[in-house]
């Protein structure tokens, strides 16, 4: 009995595996879900383009193929897309795989900054595209800040387009209704700020009468102080040049300066206790709970923690500011410019003329039509019109149809200016004005182009020996000789080395 | 429990249970913990609210429920075609007068110390055509080096004089394979299918490399998507926070662990009587 249900069993699927495995190039295996993809007729030459491309993605759900919003942009920009969706921390992991195999579609992104050592090297083996003479000749793509494409390219080239993002974004958010119960006026110095952080924690902003409140809540993110305060306090963003010589943020006085005002806030209190050990969830958490104050963001996360926080507590309001008038005047940290860049693999891109093609498309997404499409949604269903403007109705369902899928892996030019000017809440409408105004004030870090293969092996293991030393300094487990003294292990351990390299770069840059 | 015992004996019990209890304890603990966070509401250290919340989210995407029908599809096909593909290999490497079995045997040793690196398994299995094909899932790791000598001692114990008796009768190899050898070795069968299921059913590295239509995504990606997101840890390696996404909490994470763990301790009591005698047996035999 059993045997022979084994057996019946048994010689059918070994038949499928077979198939499975030695006929799988034609999909006649009987089996729908494992068949290859078809790949669609290339004669084509009048009908619209059809783009492959493969990107990262930070949302939920993938949405369904054919859905209203794809539609619309294949129908403006007469292309055919095949977009291949793969989560941002999975697509880092792949990425590199797909290089090295040659299995590249026409256009992929690069995950995260192109500065890590494969994309390097794949860009310099010629795996990609040259774009930087190119790119001029479309008018969108080539309006973004010339910073932008400079801290993208490798060896001064421009490997692919850069998705544009503000440069400098960072801010500190705060219970506005705090600080308005506690009649506390935003920050406009250090000064100002640590007396905030103080009346949050001690003067019961949330009228409970319990003291259950506390200023700021920080932790350690993706190794980096979360908030750091070296750079208010004069420090380099990163790595400081001056007369050809680099030197790193943690070796200067100032950056010192900014450690022991971050150990005043924890030994009094204005920063939880627990900050080298939390994760995301509890950091966030703080706020959202209103146990915290402030938190450090970026302007495009203000809106978020606000819809947050009034979900715990409807009252609740958030502000934010950006710069504040430190010891060296009113600095902030300056960022890349940009989320990735689309890369246009020469293995799947035969000539020029297909690149520009897709170039074109790219363009064409930054006209007006797709630009609303693209920061609005499809109307009735993400927005709709009042007094002549847009509202936005669903922001959830916008998000997970429109932002995550296709405005945000998509967009390479900034839309804000394209779009419809819409009816936007207090938080959306300073961010676009605060976003312009840290440009004035944004330190740029000089070694954001350059190349240290020193700094590509030992990165993090350096990283780490300045984060311990950070959290020992903060927690007064080691003074100030102490910190020197990790300062100088790290120079020892390759800091120097480093230092020395981007130096190397940036002199040869230079010539 | 026994009444005569003397009290070194009775000492030596209540060691051993105050022992063994507090390791089974320790061992239990840490999953009653997620299971109670995975009900409770957000953001908190010990939980106080019970709520549905983390698996209304975990199961409010149409791609989650699809995946588990995925991860199912291939645990099963995936763990019959393994069971039956190691069996074969195994049963034909367990006859001493096989040509070329040392060699062979040797090549499959290989294996268990070396391995090709992640990007020329990638080129096979992209020659072979099975990129995107759920095949990729199955194929590659169809027999287990391991499992396969285990199974072939398995095998070799099984009575020679058994298999010379049935060939008299008139049967054929595959005949003696499959009513009298297979039977006889369940055990084995049961506790490899176990360890075959398991794997395929966590396998999600491969899903990452090999799939790329959301729609062929077994479950364990789903889950770390959603645990990702969860965590708030977007793939914006520039730095700060990536976009604005809604935290959903440690419950979340424990839900996706709680659902991945069930089809797994739904399937384990059936197999488990078989489970040591299977382990062991073969392996101790050689």
């Amino acid at each position: 009995m059993k045997g022979n249900t084994l057996k019946k069993l048994g010689f059918g699927t070994i038949a499928a595996a077979m198939a499975g495995s030695m006929l799988a190039g034609c999909s006649s295996n009987g089996d729908g879900s494992a068949a290859p993809p078809q790949q669609p007729a290339a004669n084509q030459p009048a009908g619209p383009l059809t783009i492959k491309m493969t990107l990262n993605f930070d949302g939920k759900e993938v949405p369904k193929k054919d859905n209203e919003v794809e539609l619309a942009i294949e129908k403006y920009t007469n292309t055919k897309l095949e977009l291949t969706h793969i989560s941002s921390n999975d697509f880092c992991t792949k990425l590199p795989v797909m290089i090295a195999s040659g299995d590249l579609p026409q256009v992929i992104a690069s995950c995260g900054a192109p500065s890590q050592s494969y994309l390097i090297s794949a860009a310099q083996g010629g795996t990609f595209w040259d774009i930087t003479n190119i790119i001029k000749e479309f008018k969108n793509l080539s309006s973004m800040p010339k910073i932008v494409y400079d801290n993208v390219s490798i060896d001064g080239k421009l490997y692919g387009v850069p998705r544009f993002r503000p440069v400098a974004r960072y801010t500190t958010a705060y219970r506005k209704d705090w600080a308005d119960a506690l009649g506390i006026k935003e920050p406009k110095t250090l000064d100002d700020y640590y007396n905030m952080l103080k009346a949050f924690t001690e003067n019961d902003p949330d009228k409970n009468g319990k003291k259950d409140t506390y200023g700021i809540t920080a932790m350690i993110q993706n190794t980096a102080f979360s908030p750091d305060f070296g750079l208010m306090f004069g420090a380099p963003n990163n790595w400081g040049e001056k007369d050809g010589k680099f030197i790193k943020a943690e070796e200067t006085p100032e950056y010192l300066e900014g450690l022991k005002f971050t150990k005043r806030l924890y030994d009094e209190g204005l920063l939880n206790k627990d900050f080298a050990t939390i994760d995301r969830g509890k950091f966030e958490g703080d706020l959202e709970n209103g146990k915290a104050g402030a938190i450090s963001a970026t302007t495009n996360t203000v809106l978020a923690y606000q819809t947050r926080v009034q979900k715990q507590n409807p009252n609740g309001n958030l502000d934010f500011f950006s710069v504040l008038e430190g010891p060296k005047g009113k600095r902030v940290q300056a960022d890349r410019g940009s989320n990735g860049i689309l890369m246009f693999p020469k293995a799947a891109v035969k000539t020029e003329a297909e690149l520009r093609q897709l170039l074109a498309f790219f363009d064409k997404l930054a006209d007006k039509e797709m630009a609303d499409l693209l920061e609005w949604g499809v109307k009735g269903k993400h927005y709709d019109i009042k007094d002549g403007k847009p509202v936005r109705t669903n922001q959830e369902l916008y998000d997970n149809e429109v932002s995550f899928p296709y405005k945000l892996p998509l967009r390479a030019v900034p839309l804000d200016d394209i779009k419809t000017q819409g009816d936007l809440d207090p938080i959306s409408k300073k961010v676009l004005e605060i976003e312009k105004d840290n440009e004035k004030y944004a330190v740029k870090d000089p070694a954001m182009v350059l190349i240290s293969d020193t700094w590509n092996q030992k990165g993090a293991e350096l990283l780490q020996i300045l984060n311990d030393a950070k959290v020992k300094f903060v927690m007064g487990k080691i003074d100030e000789a102490g910190w020197q003294k990790a300062v100088e292990q790290y120079k020892k351990a390759g800091g120097d080395k480093v230092a020395e390299e981007y130096a190397a770069a940036a002199a040869k840059a230079k010539k | 429990m026994h009444t005569h015992a003397s009290l070194p004996s009775k000492i030596f019990d209540a060691i051993n249970f105050t022992v063994l209890g507090l390791v089974g304890l320790a061992a239990f603990l840490p999953f009653v913990y997620v299971v109670v966070t995975s009900f409770s509401a957000q953001n908190v250290v010990w939980p106080t609210e019970f709520t549905l919340d983390t698996y209304k989210y975990i199961f409010s995407t149409a791609t989650f429920v699809r995946s588990i029908g995925v991860s199912v599809y291939i645990t099963l096909l995936g763990t019959v075609l393994s069971l039956l593909a190691t069996s074969l290999m195994a049963y034909s490497l367990s006859f001493k007068y096989l040509p070329g079995r040392s060699g062979i045997l040797l090549m499959v040793l290989f294996t268990m110390l070396f391995n090709g690196g992640l990007i020329p398994t990638y080129f096979v299995v992209k020659q072979l055509g099975m990129i995107n094909s759920l095949w990729s899932l199955m194929v590659p790791g169809l027999i287990s080096a391991f499992y396969l000598i285990v199974m072939r001692d398995f095998f070799a114990s099984v009575p020679h004089e058994l298999i010379e008796s049935a060939k008299i009768d008139g049967a054929h190899d595959i005949g003696i394979l499959l009513r009298i050898v297979l039977p006889l070795s369940l055990p084995a069968l049961a506790a490899f299918g176990l360890f075959y299921a398991v794997g395929i059913w966590n396998q999600y590295f491969s899903a990452i490399m090999y799939i790329n239509t959301p729609e062929k995504w077994p479950v364990q990606v789903i889950l770390r998507q959603i645990v990702v997101l969860a965590s708030g840890g977007l793939g914006d390696s520039g730095g700060s926070s990536g976009e604005n996404v809604a935290y959903y909490g440690q419950g979340v994470k424990m839900a996706v662990i709680v659902v991945s763990t069930i089809p797994i301790l739904l399937v384990y009591p059936f197999l488990q009587k078989h489970f040591a005698k299977g382990a062991l047996l073969g392996s101790v035999k050689g």
